[in-house]
């Protein structure tokens, strides 16, 4: 199984080599893997559509991940 | 007095007769409430009449810093301003940063109550205990940075704060905001509206008394918290602020395009934190005390940027760009920007500064552009009703020239100026169907299709469609310092974006406590400060220890007595509402086939009605008044219980 992670800008550093991770059956253990240090907000999408912790993942999935600011005034 | 970190004073001035006077509250008032929102409910209740025209000398205008202001904690630099909204006609209460709030609690004051008319232009000087009505003819009709500089002129001190509306204020604009320190804003319901419908023009403080302090190490303990940890537990306010939400929102679907119609900005990057780094930032700025400096400095004279592969070069650039306004925050950009589908950075910039020198919400000034831009585009006004200016979707001229004419009032602009709700009645047939409003104030960017509990944050706020005393569900769709935050009242899992299960309510009830809590103690959101370092800085002040269910406690007060003010003045369980266009899924995007029913909706808010102890037409219940500890409060105030 392989799992494509797509991160964006303050969090490339984190990519794991060759931007994939071999096993994660969700999103959520698929973060957990990849040791991400605190972004606060997360927005967290799966071959284009937005997801969540919990949902399941499948061989060749493209799981992007995006901090997501909450503030605003 | 037996609380510390406050005064025991509320100063009220009454514009009508020039009268002043000191109304020393008792202890339990600051306890239960704070200060903020809280206490700005608590005085509208007892003193505003019900039906109270908001533009007339009824209304009262309320500056209301928090027991925390005078402190010197991080985050402490921030006051609120409250009243009965002109734009809404129900509550308006609004927080500012800055250095104003810190200062007037120096006065020796712990909040300012403004009655009344004056029947010519004033302002009011105060200094530590003294208090003046002075002439402000010669500051009527100025810019915000001109006001500020000529009072600290013609009084000989460059360290007076100024709060003030601006000309839009002056012009009763539905939604102009009080701008202190020249560029923060007091900024949703039209408090500026109210405060020039007063002929007030300006508040202008100095104050040099320490407010008392039970333990100060208590303090000063979480300030040096704060200074160890804030360049990891806000590092993206350290790094780019609010702006750095354009290209994240956008990737989501979640980037208000087009007065909420489309799933994409394609343009986004042009609008970008990123870019305005790259341009036009000189520096950052930051509030009274505060180490994570997360405002925006800009300065740009008529100079393209060619190196930007994001730039647009066009007669635009030819504008320039004051420092002393401050650069756009998040907010600004997409109301200005992608709402209204302006990609202009520069255009963005300026109308931004606009909004700082005339006196504007950006938010409501960019969504109601973009409903009449929408309204233009659907074929619904004429060139006859508007004076020759239709404005279209995309156009940054015509989005600036909108703002001129708003914050002038000149022609058409005046019926801008109405706001989104009240210019769709006066278009009639059906221009109501493009409204994106809850109780007559316009949605912020933030897309409810992305944040679904935030999507019912914005039809049961007290003040109308509002993102500030709301929850953001992002910030609890993984393991990190949302949830560990209100772990400290309850321990809650990573839960979905679009999760709206009572379990999401449950978290919701508390996390828009908190929120409320902050507004009412008073500190910036921004900080991150867990309930417990509240606590701990609410104990030292004071001398009297605080859980943190006792926190939010003050928060569930602040919005009860704001729910209690609200109903009665006519608003029913029916204006706790989404607007229709942010429940339909979008066709295409992240956020394809993703809505919101009515009954979803309905399940998720009335279950928290119930969480509020409020009944099923979220009327606050006799019994949850008395646990509140409210009943005592609110003895011979009227008002609507269950």
């Amino acid at each position: 199984m392989s799992i494509t992670i797509k991160v964006a800008g303050p969090l490339k550093q984190h990519l794991p080599p060759g931007g994939s991770i071999p096993d994660a059956a969700t999103v959520g253990q698929a973060i957990e893997r990849l040791a991400l240090p605190e972004v606060g907000s997360l927005i967290m999408l799966v071959n284009g559509q937005m997801v969540h912790w919990h949902t399941e993942l499948n061989d060749g999935d493209t799981l992007e991940l995006i901090p997501a600011m909450c503030g605003g005034a | 007095m037996a609380v510390g970190g406050v005064w025991g004073k509320l100063l009220h001035v009454d514009l009508t007769d020039g009268r002043q006077w000191i109304e020393e509250p008792s202890d339990e008032i600051y306890l239960k409430l704070l200060g903020g929102r809280a206490m700005a409910a608590w005085l509208l209740l007892r003193d505003l009449p019900v039906g109270a025209d908001p533009l007339g000398p009824e209304n009262l205008l309320i500056f209301a810093p928090g027991i925390l202001q005078g402190s010197n904690l991080p985050g402490a630099g921030r006051h609120g301003v409250a009243a009965k909204s002109p734009l809404t006609g129900a509550i308006a209460s609004s927080e500012a940063g800055g250095w104003w709030g810190h200062e007037f609690k120096r006065t020796g004051h712990d909040a300012l109550i403004v009655h009344g008319k004056s029947d010519k232009p004033v302002y009011l000087w105060i200094k530590d205990g003294e208090v003046e009505i002075r002439d402000a003819a010669h500051l009527w009709g100025k810019d915000t940075a001109d006001v500020e500089w000529a009072i600290q002129g013609e009084l000989d001190d460059k360290r007076i704060r100024v709060s003030q509306c601006g000309i839009a204020g002056e012009n009763l604009v539905l939604y102009a905001n009080v701008i202190n320190d020249i560029n923060r804003a007091a900024g949703r319901g039209g408090l500026g509206a109210v405060m020039g419908s007063k002929n007030l023009r300006a508040v202008a403080v100095r104050g040099n008394q320490n407010p008392p302090v039970a333990t100060r190490k208590r303090v000063t303990g979480v300030s040096k918290w704060l200074g160890d940890n804030y360049k990891t537990k806000a590092a993206s306010f350290v790094a780019i602020g609010t702006p750095g939400g354009v290209n994240n929102l956008a990737a989501a679907s979640a980037l208000p395009t087009h007065n909420f119609q489309d799933p994409f900005f394609p343009q986004h990057q042009s609008i970008s934190g990123q870019l305005m780094q790259e341009t036009i930032l000189i520096g950052r700025d930051t509030c009274q005390a505060c180490p994570i400096s997360c405002k925006q400095v800009v300065e740009h004279e008529d100079q393209t940027y060619p190196d930007s592969p994001y730039m647009r070069s066009d007669f635009l650039h030819k504008l320039k760009l004051s420092k002393e306004y401050g650069g756009p925050e998040y907010e600004s950009i997409a109301a200005l920007g992608s709402a209204c589908g302006v990609d202009d950075f520069i255009a963005i910039a300026k109308a931004n500064e606009q909004t700082a020198r005339y006196g504007l919400d950006s938010i409501s000034l960019g969504m109601t552009i973009a409903f009449v831009m929408e309204c233009v585009g659907r074929g619904l006004l004429t060139a006859e009703q508007t004076g020759g200016f239709l404005p279209r979707f995309g156009s940054a001229a015509d989005m600036m020239e909108a703002v001129e004419m708003i914050a002038h009032g000149e022609g058409f602009g005046a019926q801008m100026g109405q706001g989104s709700k009240r210019l769709a009645a006066w278009i009639g047939g059906d221009a109501a169907d493009s409204l994106v409003e809850v109780k007559g104030q316009e949605l912020p960017m933030h897309e409810p299709r992305a944040k679904h509990a935030l999507g019912v944050g914005y039809a049961v706020a007290p003040v109308g469609a509002d993102h500030m005393m709301n929850m953001h569900d992002t910030g609890f769709a993984q393991p990190g310092e949302g949830l560990e935050r209100v772990a400290e009242i309850k321990r809650f899992p990573p839960m979905a974006f679009n999760d709206l299960s009572h379990q999401k309510m449950d978290l919701f009830y508390h996390e828009v406590n908190r929120k409320h809590m902050l507004d009412s103690a008073i500190i910036c959101h921004f900080l991150p400060y867990y309930p417990s370092h509240v606590a701990e800085v609410l104990g030292g002040l004071t001398g009297h220890d605080y859980t943190p269910q006792d926190l939010l406690d003050v928060g569930e007060r602040a919005q009860t007595l704001c729910r209690l003010f609200n109903l009665r003045e006519g608003f029913t369980e029916e204006d706790d509402r989404m607007p229709r266009r942010v429940m339909k899924a979008f066709k295409e995007g992240p956020l394809a086939g993703v809505e919101i029913t009515q009954e979803m909706f309905l399940n998720a808010r009335n279950h928290w009605y119930g969480l509020m102890g409020w009944t099923e037409a979220g009327v606050p219940t006799a019994e949850r008044l008395q646990s509140l500890e409210l009943t005592e409060i609110l003895d011979g105030m009227e008002f609507v219980a269950a």
